[in-house]
């Protein structure tokens, strides 16, 4: 088994791994890879362009093929969260364009995709209202939770799987994707674990971007 | 004056109303709009449904064909949804391939589908690995004035409700399909999930079944969707944040709904149901 | 063909089950070469759905207000089974600096949903569409004052629910009725109708079996006329016809469906009172209310 029970995989990431863009990182969660890159504030497009706010423009790139409907649902899902992490009216008549692109599935596409976002606007030095960690969890065929499943264990069935987003400070959920049939006792169960499991993921946070300034500062 | 305030200041204009536990329209906070409901009035359609959500219109028209089913899943038919907003459904919307809100919706409804929370796609199957139905489902908006995802999955499933096929069987010995126009068949267990959509604003105001203008204005939606008592799909894409007492609140409301709306479905599809008269 | 990305497509080679009976049809498309008068209308000269030959279907179910409410205009019209929808958006920018015109311009777009033929349709707009987009869009133009608003355009949107024979006409009239509910100034409401020629026969207002189709009907005195009439300046905007017929039948068919327009002009200018007295007694409430 490649992940116990309650706890999640193991995290790593590199910032700034993209010379060009103004914040990047590289971001695995066991064998889920995401690469995502931030640019901006730019110049918006005169259609885009929102007078008392920025525009954010997000594409979720496949590892293979082109973009389709299911990627334009993730994309707007990543988007209005970060809408609501990222004080955008800081920045009004300008864009930041976010670009996730997939790297290697091994389960939970969409909260390491949300996860990576996050650390690669940290990197990008955005002004930001909170951080957010997502966790994804999977109610399996006998009714038990599974947290952060591996790709084996998603492909083996599951009653509902649930993604789910909280902010920094009162671990309130941003972002709620559950897909599937649950008692609500029992999606109860599934919020408050991933929100304990969060935690780990701010901590993390709290590394990575400890790791960046010391390594700066040398 | 008030029209001034309005265009001046839409999100502060809105909150004096909200302040006073009320909504431009005259409705509650929680308060859904009228829902109305037709089944099988489009005569091309194998199914066909319009609900009416308040303003918002859409109509569901299915076109069943045949097909080999895929190999990797050969006792499964399969269903095609797609949320289409054409430019005549608002002002917002420009001619031209779907944008995002259509497509989030479509990609919504498929989830819902490949779930199996909408029907079992086995059903779907006339003989495995040979033959299996296919069913387009296209929801068309023809006015769009919020709570979109609400009216469409109410349209989907009063459609497939009334659907009626030719019953097709499969002829072994012959190997081909045979099919007799005279016996009509509809699916049976077809679930009933209900979606209820609600708007938050930043101080923590829940309102259910937003218009456009609402929808526009807050700060984030969520749509919970519920057959019976269980969560079958929760859809909150991100916008200000939610606790758990929220939630079960929001859950509570729903659940009334869910109620209401499958009472109005089995009411317009019931074989022995009088069609309104306009 | 380009695989449409922003739409879920489904399995390439799925069939419409209607073709699994197709035996019958063939027979049935025999005998409709044959003799198609002896089809389509019984010896005792009552069509399938029981009219006489110059009857045509009534309009039901008109509405004008408020079945598109973030429209500026809109209107529904049920002609028989054929139901449409129409929305009007404007007069606003024009949006392509390319297109720009000092007079007012109209765009349109028609469009059949999905479901609403006996063959499944595309979501994109095929040719069909396009050259029915271009007829309304050039009827519409000789009625609408287009230089009451210049450098700015009106978007005017149909969607065929249902197609049951002659939309082009039922959309004509469901168009000009949302203009006018969207106050565009117009010289004159454009009332649509269409006729069959048969040898011998005219058919007013056919349905979707009565229909001229090219590959069927290529013989002579088989034809379709679509026009668009303004009933109260007795002018023709729109004159479409297929098939072929004699000059002396044009005639004919031309005043049939003249007749026919004259004869709807008051029942589509009651419906546009209506509209008006009610939209007139909500002002005047309001203005006490305030």
């Amino acid at each position: 088994m490649e992940t116990e029970e309650k706890s999640i995989r193991a995290l790593k990431c590199e910032q700034s791994v993209l010379s060009r863009a103004d914040g990047s990182v590289m971001f695995s969660q066991g064998n889920t890879v995401v690469m995502a890159s931030v640019y901006g504030p730019l110049e918006a497009k005169i259609q885009k362009e929102l007078s008392d706010r920025m525009y954010i423009e997000l594409n979720y790139k496949p590892k293979i093929g082109m973009p389709g409907v299911a990627e334009r649902g993730k994309e707007k899902l990543i988007k209005t969260t970060c809408n609501h992490i990222i004080l955008t009216n800081l920045h009004p008549r300008t864009a930041v364009c976010i670009t996730v692109q997939e790297m290697q599935d091994g389960g939970t596409l969409l909260a390491a995709s949300i996860n990576a976002v996050c650390l690669a606007l940290l990197d990008s030095g955005l002004p930001l209202q909170c951080l957010v960690a997502a966790v994804t969890c999977l109610v399996d065929k006998k009714d038990r939770i599974v947290l952060d499943p591996c790709i084996n264990t998603v492909k083996e069935g599951y009653k509902a799987m649930c993604t789910f987003a909280f902010d920094s400070q009162k671990y309130n959920m941003i972002l709620s994707h559950c897909e599937g049939q649950v008692p609500y006792q029992l999606f109860q169960k599934a919020m408050e674990l991933c929100q304990k499991a969060s935690h780990v993921i701010f901590d993390f946070y709290r590394q990575a971007v400890l790791r960046k300034f010391s390594k700066e500062l040398l | 004056m008030a029209t001034d305030h309005k265009t001046l200041q839409p999100l502060e204009f809105y909150k004096t109303f909200l302040d006073r536990k009320t909504r431009p329209d005259g409705r509650s906070l929680l308060e859904f709009r009228r829902m109305t409901l037709n089944a099988g009035s489009i005569g091309t359609a194998d199914g066909s449904a319009i609900v009416k959500c308040g303003n918002t219109a859409i109509i569901c028209g299915i076109k069943a064909e045949l097909v080999a089913p895929e190999r990797d899943e050969p006792q499964k038919g399969l269903i095609i949804p797609n949320v289409t907003l054409p430019s005549l459904c608002s002002s917002h919307i420009k001619s031209g391939p779907p944008g995002e809100t259509a497509q989030a919706a479509t990609q919504f409804i498929a989830e819902l589908v490949n779930n199996n929370i909408i029907m079992d796609l086995e059903t779907l199957c006339i003989k495995n690995s040979k033959w299996s139905w296919v069913l387009y489902c296209d929801l068309l908006c023809i006015n769009l004035d919020g709570s979109l995802l609400d009216a469409c999955v109410m349209a989907l499933v009063a459609a497939l409700k009334n659907l009626s096929l030719p019953v097709v069987s499969y002829d072994e010995e012959m190997d081909k399909l045979i099919s007799n126009i005279e016996d009509k068949m509809g699916f049976h267990g077809i679930k009933q999930p209900v979606t209820s959509t609600f708007s938050l604003f930043e101080n923590g105001i829940l309102i259910s079944d937003p218009t456009f203008e609402e929808e526009q204005l807050a700060a984030g939606v969520i749509s919970i969707t519920m057959e019976g008592t269980s969560v079958t799909h929760l859809y909150k894409p991100g916008g200000c944040t939610l606790n758990e007492k929220q939630v079960k609140k929001l859950m509570q409301q729903s659940e009334l709904k869910t109620k209401e709306v499958v009472k109005l479905i089995e009411e317009a599809c019931s074989p022995m149901g009088v069609e309104p008269i306009d | 063909m380009p695989v449409d990305s922003r739409r879920l497509q489904g399995p390439e080679n799925s069939f419409s089950y209607k073709l699994l009976e197709k035996k019958n049809d063939n027979e049935e498309e025999a005998a409709l070469s044959a003799d198609l008068q002896k089809i389509l209308i019984g010896t005792n000269k009552v069509r399938k759905d029981k009219r006489i030959p110059s009857d045509a279907r009534p309009l039901c179910n008109v509405t004008i207000t408020g079945i598109v409410s973030q429209a500026k205009g809109s209107a529904y019209i049920e002609q028989g089974n054929t139901k449409l929808v129409c929305g009007v958006y404007g007069p606003r920018e024009v949006q392509k600096k390319s297109d720009f015109s000092l007079n007012g311009q109209l765009f349109c777009e028609f469009k059949f949903a999905p479901f609403s033929c006996q063959k499944r349709r595309g979501h994109q707009q095929d040719n069909e569409e396009l050259v029915l987009s271009g007829l309304l869009r050039e009827a519409l133009e000789a009625a609408v004052c287009l230089h009451q608003f210049p450098k700015a355009q009106v978007e005017v949107n149909v969607m065929v629910i249902e197609n049951d024979g002659s939309p082009l006409a039922a959309a004509l009239t469901c168009a000009s009725l949302a203009l006018a509910s969207a106050s565009i100034p117009m010289y004159d409401l454009v009332i649509g109708t269409s006729v069959r020629q048969l040898p011998k026969l005219l058919l007013l207002d056919p349905t979707k079996d009565e229909e001229w189709e090219p590959e069927l009907n290529h013989d002579e005195d088989n034809s379709n006329l679509t026009i668009g009439f303004m009933p109260s300046t007795h002018q023709i905007a729109a004159y479409v016809h297929e098939g072929v017929s004699k000059t002396e039948d044009l005639e004919q068919m031309l005043k049939l469906a003249t007749e026919y327009c004259l004869k709807v002009q008051p029942v589509v200018q009651l419906c546009l009172k209506e509209v008006v007295e009610k939209t007139l007694s909500n002002e005047s409430e309001n203005k006490v209310d305030e």
